[in-house]
Order: structure tokens, then C-alpha cells, then sequence
């Protein structure tokens, strides 16, 4: 079980979100197997996957916060999207959203990961990068349904390097 | 939930051969997880990469957490 009333991240949460956490079964996320990098960071290729919950106003739909057991679905976010144009639609309300919806580069670092580029840290940033929601209570459709497309992408794209950004 | 969420995608791509790198906002829960790599932050749900306004510590962060892969 998860010692929740030790981590001082989570003392603004409701005893109920506490008591959820403490008993929830959690998965093992460790691989069988891990990738070595073979490549310097300035010859990869980088792209991020945010579970903020963004999505493209105008062109995508947001994330479904009636879905049971959370919205296992994703959206593909072009590598060149404006960040005005990404809003937030991520369900929970354990945390404080203001920051996400001031500047969403920070679910989505692109304008940081550029920067990188041009320092020559890394090599390239991938066209595309991958958004989910991140509040899934119930894995079971996003493992069967979501990942591997997911990693299809990734592959097919020839990333090298993939950033995490979870909210 | 979101440690859970990205970390199952996480695992995904390296057992593919994809290397991948995480922020971290509540180490207990990577731990718990097992994530396979992951860098702490200070910062508070919702801010993974610190003050929204301060650009350079975001992008230090980004460096600090990919520099974790070599």
C-alpha cells in the first residue's frame, strides 16, 4: 500500500482521494527488458508524451472527463502547434491547473526542447508528440487499446528519445 | 494516476527500444511503480517543470532529465 498521509505532495488532498490512493492496486511499470542508448544525445531524436490532457482547440476533441475509469484515448500534437492553441482538459481536481492553463509548454515542453536543439544537447525533436490524460483509474482499455498504437507511432517515427511529462 | 499512466507507456517503449526518460513529481509513487527512469522534481501537483514563468529552470529540467540516459 501506498504510505499517502506521509507524502506531503498529497496533504491538500479529500480523505476519500487519500483513502483511493492508499488501496489502489497499482501496476508494476518496470520493463522486462531496457533500452541502451547507442547514440550521442546530440544525434537523437526526441519526442515528449504529456499526460496533461491537452488537446488542440478547434481541430480535436477534449479529453472525456465522463468517462468511467478515465479517457484512454490520445491525440497526436504537431511538433509545429502554436501554444495558444492548446488547452487543458484534464479531469482531476487534485491538483492546481492554473500553471498548465498559463503556459502550457509546460506539459508539453517544445519551445524548451528547441531550445536544446539549437544548443546541440540533442539532435532533433520529433514532428510529432503524443498527449493523454493522465487520470486513468482503470487501465485495462488504455493497456489493450491506446499503447500500442502509441508505440507503433513512435517507431514508425524513428524517436529515439522519449520525454515523459506527467502533471 | 498520471505516474501509472505514463509509466505503462513508459515500459511499453522500452521493452521496444526506445529509450525514455520521466519527470517526477511524487517519487513515492515511481517507486511503488517501479518506473525504470525518472528524474525528481520539488515542484507540487501540477507544475511539473517548476514556475510556469521561469523558461531557463524548465529547460534545465528537460536537459537534467534526458541527461539521465547517459
Amino acid at each position: 500500500m501506498l504510505d499517502v498521509y506521509n507524502i506531503s505532495k498529497f496533504s491538500h488532498l479529500s480523505l476519500k482521494n487519500k483513502l483511493g490512493l492508499t488501496v489502489y492496486p497499482w501496476k508494476n511499470c518496470k520493463p522486462k527488458f531496457s533500452a541502451k542508448l547507442i547514440k550521442p544525445l546530440s544525434g537523437c531524436n526526441v519526442a515528449i508524451v504529456s499526460s496533461a490532457g491537452l488537446y488542440v482547440k478547434g481541430e480535436q476533441e477534449k479529453f472525456d472527463y465522463k468517462i468511467k475509469g478515465g479517457d484512454f484515448s490520445y491525440r497526436i500534437i504537431p511538433n509545429n502547434i502554436s501554444m495558444e492553441l492548446l488547452y487543458d482538459s484534464h479531469r482531476s481536481q487534485t491538483f492546481d491547473h492554473s500553471g498548465i492553463r498559463s503556459n502550457p509548454s509546460t506539459g508539453l515542453p517544445i519551445p524548451q526542447l528547441e531550445k536544446l536543439v539549437n544548443d546541440k544537447f540533442i539532435g532533433s525533436i520529433n514532428h510529432q508528440h503524443i498527449s493523454i490524460m493522465g487520470a486513468i483509474t482503470a487501465p485495462g482499455r488504455f493497456i489493450k487499446q491506446s499503447i500500442q498504437p502509441i508505440v507503433h507511432i513512435l517507431i514508425a517515427d524513428k524517436v529515439d528519445i522519449l520525454l515523459f511529462v506527467p502533471i | 494516476m498520471c505516474p501509472q499512466t505514463v509509466g505503462l507507456v513508459q515500459k511499453a517503449c522500452e521493452e521496444v527500444g526506445i529509450s525514455t526518460t520521466s519527470i517526477s513529481i511524487i517519487d513515492e509513487i515511481n517507486q511503488k511503480i517501479h518506473a525504470h527512469r525518472y528524474y525528481s522534481v520539488p515542484y507540487e501537483l501540477g507544475f511539473p517543470l517548476g514556475n510556469p514563468k521561469d523558461f531557463e529552470n524548465q529547460i534545465k529540467i528537460c536537459r537534467n532529465a534526458i541527461q539521465l540516459l547517459t
